[in-house]
């Protein structure tokens, strides 16, 4: 570029002449418009630069006059498609992956036929017609191939660890509720937004403890009495035959319930084992949240002892109650009409097992007597308590625990939330959401690992039902050395927990993801307890126990 | 190296978002006109009620900056956990789609704050900053979509950089880069010069500057014979071609003195990006004699670092010196505070007859963290984006031009620099400094403060100029400051010339 060139050629002047107008008569002294155009004298590319300025230059007088419409036409379309795109794209990819998703569920349960025959024995309910009995009971000796175990363990830690630093949703969602209690409105406000730019039903683990999480949090906020119209899916509304198809499918895929189940059933046995009169009838009151995917495979155990069956076996199931009961209790309730009497009942006989089912919807837990579920002197009672316990108030508890042992039991298995409590008497809003959010936190990321990542409507269901516990007023866990000192205190004492049992519990979780871990617990001197935990923070626990002082 | 931090990062000006108040519509425009309306929107609660009403943009980032400063929130509603809230709204999720678009910009504004909030926080967490990026990315692109959109996707990729740095040793970003990497470095020369044009003509900035300080020369040298101007960064060298053309068309006054202007050059780390140091020479001597103006033109090398040693200079004696040091304007690259601070204090030795200084303004600054000081860039660029669309309503490409080449490169610049330096100590000013070390004031004439209200009359009403000081003018967009020119001379109370 040389000095000529940058003087002004004609080109560059009639840029100047038309720019004038856009630069009035500016001060006399010392400036005037001249010399502001001197601005532009040695451009030497004037000609790249004149159609971007002499469009700007003309449009701007023009836009003054229109403003008001140019820069509405201006923005509004380039935004809106911004806005639209994210969601279509979103709504696709749910799409494929369900429908992936529905493949290779089917090729996984065909492989599981082979591994897990507790389960096919249990989905026979669904398909009554066909009954295919095989051993119940694990074989504990039984070592799955190293690989496998490692696959598992892989899977588990995909990206969402056990550290903290990858659990990100609760980064946002615990300020979010210390802000709230903090009652500060500004960051309250901030963080409900970012939430609710991450939040998503349907992503990984910590996009849906986020979406979960935010609906709470709007909860507590308003005032209203009921959860938003765009409540996510839970049991008390879904269908039934799905519901029960995905009660099967999610005890075959996470150790969430089977592996409590699994170590009531042994237990069960193991009690009656123990008992002199093999013949004698068999009376299992169940207060759980199983909705009867338990017992075939009890069912099933009881007509290989040695002995055969009881005479009699009889299940009293204790529904939850409506207001004020413990429906409130996540997994305790089911979609109206959900009955699998007709099927146990069924398959029952192919047992050549006589099984009485006795369901009570009406009866409060604190209405337990012998005369309300009918109990007779002379059979073998055993309480099974999963799950239901924990909505029944602290002060209430102990004397709960007194009842069942007026009813004389010869065992009661007791299964409950490991964990401390979230109610509004025991710690502040803030804490007991994060305590909350914790226990969801579990059961999204190992659902994921169950579900290997992949969408499905039974996996929404059963993440939507856990997902109350944020919200319900029942979640009034305790620990487990809390549980069984009140047991103790209302007379009862920890039995040990059989091998057999402990390791039929061990067998069935290698059969899932390697993260989940369980562990046999020593207090008193008895091994009484079992503990299940994933990635290292404990879940539930199950605990066997006998009356205490000579009630054998 | 307290003061580096506040300038050294570079947005000049910055700015302001968007306020509705309807006291500034005027016959042309009204600021709703540009960009989105921050305040109708409320996704889950609605956010007036709750937060006393925030009415514009501005007033939900001091809010925001309130936030992180841990002060209680500001709004006088009460409400009771689990009870109820009279303000809230529930019906939040169905509403939302149809604000979607509105509601952007205040979304994607809350975004980048949590997601610098989890890059440094006390509770820092790089994988939610890493989602959050991930967010925002699906959100914004820096060439489409309205200013906030385009604005946030430069924040972002700036943050983005700066997780990559700080998350685990690719440091390819800007963090591991010295004291700048080039600012127009990347650009076609073509596009930086149209860029610059665009800038220059469609809105005030660079000749609020020139025109402040240049009048405030002209003023102090009216009687002298010779005058000797000594520039930090000349880069284009457009400020002396106006000063000159004001020189010969002095009425009354004494003939045009003779100018001799020293511009200072730096080693070839390639940031003259408008041109060599030597062809701006060429073409202001070519100017100069074609206006009759008597010229001369010299270069002074300063040290490999930076450094200028007043040594290095050649004066001559009677004539009167000025040292002019344009900071932060929106074309200039990023300059070392050791350099500026040299410069400055080589100044303080030669007893010059004046000092020009235009910086960019800051917000205000306490003793927080990257948080806060990311919020004050956030909201600076805001203004600056703003007032850009009122300058160019039209024109999308224009503005992405210059968007592209000035303003991205030094958001990323300028975040990275706040990020590297947000454990130091906040510094004040360049003004301040010079005020400290012993330069004295000198008032701006009424002629200039005139002449500067002048300048924004040409352009969008939402400009202000202020006089913050008998000898400062503070160029504004709306209620946020950009951009700061003040005036100074020798500490000593000698008479201009050099014995």
């Amino acid at each position: 570029m040389t000095i000529e060139e940058a003087e002004p050629n004609p080109h560059v002047l009639g840029w100047i002449e038309d720019s004038v107008s856009f630069f009035p008569s500016f001060l006399d002294d010392p400036y005037d418009s001249t010399e502001i155009n001197c601005y532009d004298w040695w451009d030497p590319n004037q000609d790249f630069a004149h159609d971007l300025i002499n469009t700007s230059a003309t449009s701007i007088t023009s836009t003054i006059t229109t403003a008001d419409s140019s820069t509405h036409t201006d923005t509004t379309p380039d935004t809106a498609p911004t806005a639209t795109n994210p969601t279509t794209t979103t709504n696709h990819s749910e799409e494929s992956v369900t429908q992936e998703s529905s493949k290779k569920r089917k090729a996984s349960l065909d492989n599981q036929d082979h591994a897990q025959r507790r389960n096919r024995s249990l989905s026979t309910i669904e398909n009554s017609g066909s009954i295919d009995v095989k051993p119940a009971k694990p074989v504990p000796g039984v070592k799955r191939p190293a690989n496998k175990k490692r696959s598992a363990v892989s899977s588990g830690n995909n990206g969402n660890g056990g550290n903290k630093e990858g659990r990100w949703a609760e980064q946002l969602l615990n300020p979010c509720a210390a802000a709230i209690a903090a009652n500060n409105l500004t960051r309250v406000q901030h963080l409900l937004y970012v939430l609710h730019e991450l939040a998503s039903p349907t992503g990984d683990p910590n996009h849906r403890l986020a979406s979960h999480g935010l609906r709470a949090l709007t909860y507590h906020l308003s005032s209203s009495t009921s959860l938003p119209s765009s409540a996510p899916f839970t049991f008390s509304t879904a269908e039934l035959r799905f519901f029960q198809k995905s009660i099967l499918r999610f005890n075959e895929c996470s150790p969430w319930f089977a592996f409590p189940s699994n170590i009531v059933n042994s237990s069960i046995l193991q009690v009656l084992s123990e008992e002199p009169d093999k013949s004698r009838n068999l009376h299992i009151l169940d207060i759980g949240v199983s909705h009867g995917a338990q017992w075939p495979t009890l069912l099933d155990g009881l007509s290989r002892r040695p002995g055969g069956p009881p005479l009699l076996v009889r299940l009293t199931v204790i529904s939850p109650t409506g207001d004020g009961g413990d429906s409130d209790t996540p997994f305790s309730m089911a979609p109206p009409g959900h009955d699998v009497s007709p099927l146990l009942l069924g398959f029952a006989k192919t047992l050549n097992i006589n099984l009485q089912i006795n369901r009570l919807d009406n009866l409060p837990l604190q209405g337990l007597n012998p005369q309300s579920i009918d109990a007779s002197p002379d059979e073998t009672l055993i309480v099974s308590a999963q799950f239901r316990l924990h909505h029944l108030s602290h002060s209430d508890r102990t004397e709960f625990l007194k009842s069942l042992r007026a009813l004389s039991p010869k065992g009661v298995i007791l299964t409950e939330n490991n964990g401390d409590c979230a109610c509004s008497g025991c710690v502040d809003f803030a804490t007991g959401f994060s305590r909350r959010i914790e226990y969801l936190w579990r059961f999204l990321d190992s659902t994921s690992a169950a579900f290997k990542g992949r969408e499905s409507e039974e996996r929404r269901m059963m993440e939507g039902e856990a997902a109350r516990a944020l919200t319900s007023a029942a979640e009034m866990n305790e620990g487990r050395e809390r549980w069984c000192e009140r047991m103790r205190e209302a007379g009862f004492a920890g039995e040990g927990l059989g091998e057999d049992t402990v390791d039929g519990g061990r067998a069935l979780l290698r059969k899932h993801d390697g993260n989940w871990e369980m562990k046999v617990e020593e207090d008193s001197g008895c091994h009484c307890c079992v503990s299940l935990g994933w990635k290292g923070q404990p879940v539930s626990f199950c605990s066997l126990w006998k009356l205490s002082g000579g009630g054998k | 190296m307290a003061m580096a931090m506040a300038i050294d990062d570079a947005p000049e000006l910055d700015f302001s978002a968007y306020s509705t108040s309807p006291t500034t519509t005027t016959t042309t425009t009204t600021d709703d006109e540009y960009g989105c309306n921050w305040n109708d929107w409320s996704p889950v609660v609605d956010w007036n009620a709750l937060s006393g009403g925030q009415d514009d943009f501005q007033d939900l980032i001091e809010s925001m900056i309130d936030e992180s400063g841990l002060q209680p929130a500001r709004s006088g509603v009460n409400y009771q956990e689990g009870s109820n809230s009279p303000s809230t709204d529930t019906t939040m999720f169905t509403d939302e789609e149809a604000s979607r678009d509105d509601s952007k910009g205040l979304r994607l504004v809350h975004l980048l704050m949590a997601a610098a909030e989890a890059l440094t926080g006390v509770n820092k967490c790089h994988e939610l900053a890493r989602v959050i990026l991930v967010r925002l990315k699906e959100l914004v692109s820096p060439t489409d979509g309205t200013n906030m959109e385009r604005l946030a996707a430069h924040f972002t990729e700036a943050l983005q950089g700066l997780l990559e740095g700080a998350g685990g040793g690719h440091g390819k970003h800007l963090i591991s880069s010295g004291p700048q990497r080039d600012d127009h470095h990347h650009h076609h020369q073509t596009d930086v010069l149209a860029a610059f044009q665009l800038m220059q003509d469609l809105s005030p900035y660079v000749k609020f500057g020139h025109f402040t300080a240049n009048q405030a020369i002209l003023e102090a040298v009216t009687q002298h014979r010779r005058v000797h101007i000594v520039d930090y960064d000349i880069m284009e060298g457009i400020q002396w071609a106006s000063l000159m053309q004001a020189l010969v068309s002095r009425k009354d006054g004494p003939p045009s003195p003779h100018l001799r202007i020293t511009a200072l050059s730096r080693g070839g780390n390639g940031r003259r990006s408008i041109g060599t140091i030597q062809e701006t020479g060429r073409r202001l001597t070519a100017f100069a004699a074609s206006i009759g103006q008597p010229f001369s033109f010299h270069q002074c090398r300063l040290d490999s670092d930076e450094t200028f040693r007043p040594s290095s200079l050649k004066l001559v004696r009677g004539e009167a010196l000025i040292f002019n040091c344009m900071l932060h304007l929106p074309h200039f690259c990023y300059r070392a505070p050791e350099s500026v601070a040299s410069f400055l204090s080589g100044a303080k030795t030669l007893n010059p007859r004046l000092v020009t200084l235009v910086e960019e303004e800051l917000g205000p600054i306490g003793d927080q963290g990257f948080v806060s000081r990311f919020i004050d860039s956030l909201h600076h660029y805001s203004a600056l984006y703003d007032s850009l669309e009122a300058g160019f309503p039209m024109q999308c490409r224009a503005r992405a031009l210059v968007e592209r080449v000035f303003l991205g490169p030094r958001i990323v610049g300028s975040l990275a620099r706040i990020y590297r330096t947000c454990g130091d100590k906040e510094g004040g000013s360049w003004r301040e400094w010079l005020g400290a070390t012993g330069f004295r004031p000198v008032d701006i004439s009424f002629a200039n403060h005139c002449q500067a209200k002048l300048l924004l009359g040409l352009f969008n009403d939402g400009y202000r100029v202020e006089e913050l000081a008998s000898n400062r003018l503070v160029l504004g967009w709306k209620s946020r400051r950009l951009l700061s020119a003040s005036i100074w001379t020798s500490p000593f109370d000698s008479d201009s010339s050099i014995s």
